[in-house]
């Protein structure tokens, strides 16, 4: 017999050779390839359920985005330093003092807090921005003229005069600030007398009273937003008015009510994922 | 007249992709004795080999849509259960490449008169150790060349060569003592 290649000769022979597996070799496959089934299912479900998170989540961040870009869109104005302040009011003169001549040139103006009473108290302190912690009389007196400028002038009792003809300027000219505080006093004060005089304390219901004193407060903000001199707006006093119409509770509850959707749906796709 | 065996392997790869599972099952009909004896080649034990074949199609079947049917679909099968066979004995900590870099001959045994039976041939195989053998069948059985099992293996294409000599050495030794057996036996009788 020719010598055979070791090699080869093991080639052949073992690659002729079958050997046959048991009859559970298959079964074990098949549950095998049945558990894989299962599992790439699960799988789905899961990433789909991550997709609609981040989906969710990427909607609800341009929504925000949106609201907040356009609350932003307010044209900001920084409102000078030193200003005089221009405005008419007119009132009852009630205080005696020292009157400047060329009375047709200007108006004299008195303001006076008024004292507690049961009635009025309750409207004086729910107004916003009414800034009266005392309860004592104060005299403020607000000189005029039809040139339109104003200055608030604090009162002793003596007024110089300076320019008779055009512009009544006193001493003790306060710093803007106080004026600001001052004449917002004095339209807070204006508007609690309207109020009143509108409305009749005997009969009236709190709720009638609260409707009330928010339209007050919306024209008194209203009245520090636009600057009618400059023609300038106010930006944080625009944006205040802007979020007191904008009902918040609403806005929050939304966008927490889909966060909250989207979080159960998260959860129950994974919990089913692990049954 | 063209005749549509619906049984023809392509109808059944395309059926088996799908999921169904008598395609599969088909399929694994007509390939399980052949891998189980390539397992067999690597792994002692044929029940531990059988384990390995499952494995085997168990991938097979879960990757079905990669096979680009560029050669034969026995020998993608087959390349799967080599790896799942080398993949057991690695888990078991069986796969041991000493390198000791000396490669004196790299002289097949096919010099080597044999008449040994199948079962003679795989005993021999069985005595080699695991990383001698290995690398032996996939050399001189599969085909494999060096670069691909060093790579396969994970080892260089010096210590492939190097566990390629001592197999062969080994097997030429082993044959050496068996064929002077059953010539001093030979003469005995006469």
């Amino acid at each position: 017999m020719a010598p055979m290649k070791l090699e080869d000769n093991m080639k052949d022979r073992l690659e002729e050779r079958r050997i046959a597996p048991t009859g559970a070799a298959w079964d074990r496959i098949s549950s095998k390839l049945d558990n894989e089934k299962g599992k790439k299912k699960s799988t789905i479900v899961l990433w789909s359920a991550i997709a609609a998170s981040f989906v969710g989540g990427a909607l609800i961040t341009l929504f925000i985005l949106n609201n907040e870009v356009s609350s932003q869109d307010v044209q900001v104005v920084e409102t000078p330093q030193v200003e005089l302040i221009k405005e008419e009011v007119i009132v009852k003169p009630q205080m005696n003092e020292t009157i400047l001549p060329n009375l047709d040139k200007v108006e004299i103006v008195q303001t006076d807090i008024i004292d507690d009473t049961s009635t009025l108290n309750k409207v004086q302190e729910t107004a916003a921005r009414v800034n009266t912690p005392q309860k004592k009389k104060t005299q403020t007196t607000v000189a005029i003229n039809k040139s339109k400028t104003l200055q608030i002038i604090k009162t002793p009792s003596v007024i110089k005069k300076d320019k008779i003809n055009e512009t009544a300027v006193a001493t003790n000219v306060k710093s803007k600030s106080v004026q600001e505080n001052i004449i917002a006093n004095s339209i807070i004060d204006d508007k609690i007398q309207e109020i009143v005089a509108k409305v009749d304390v005997t009969t009236v219901t709190d709720a009638e009273v609260d409707e009330l004193l928010k339209n007050a407060q919306r024209e008194i903000i209203s009245a520090g937003i636009f600057d009618q001199n400059s023609n300038k707006v106010d930006a944080n006093a625009l944006l205040l008015d802007v979020e007191a119409q904008i009902d918040p509770e609403t806005f929050k509850d939304k966008v927490f009510g889909i966060l909250k959707e989207g979080f159960y749906t998260a959860r129950d796709a994974v919990a089913d994922r692990n049954n | 007249m063209r005749i549509i065996q619906l049984n023809s392997e392509k109808q059944l790869i395309k059926r088996a992709i799908k999921g169904q599972r008598d395609a599969q099952h088909k399929l694994y009909e007509q390939h399980a004795s052949k891998m189980l004896s390539v397992c067999r080649y690597y792994i002692k034990d044929v029940h531990q080999a059988e384990e390995a074949m499952c494995n085997g199609f168990l991938k097979v079947f879960t990757h079905l849509s990669s096979f680009k049917s560029e050669g034969s679909f026995e020998g993608w099968i087959r390349r799967i259960m080599v790896r799942e066979s080398i993949s057991y004995l690695r888990s078991v900590k069986k796969l041991y490449f000493s390198d000791d870099g000396v490669v004196e001959s790299n002289e097949s045994v096919n010099n080597i008169q044999s008449g040994f039976e199948v079962e003679h041939l795989q005993e021999l195989i069985d005595e080699l150790p695991e990383g001698y053998r290995v690398v032996f069948i996939m050399y001189a059985i599969e085909g494999y060349k060096h670069q691909e099992i060093a790579k396969e293996l994970g080892i260089s294409e010096s210590t492939s060569k190097s566990q390629l000599f001592k197999a062969r050495k080994q097997l030429q030794g082993r044959l050496k003592e068996l064929n002077n057996y059953s010539y001093g036996t030979d003469e005995a009788r006469r």
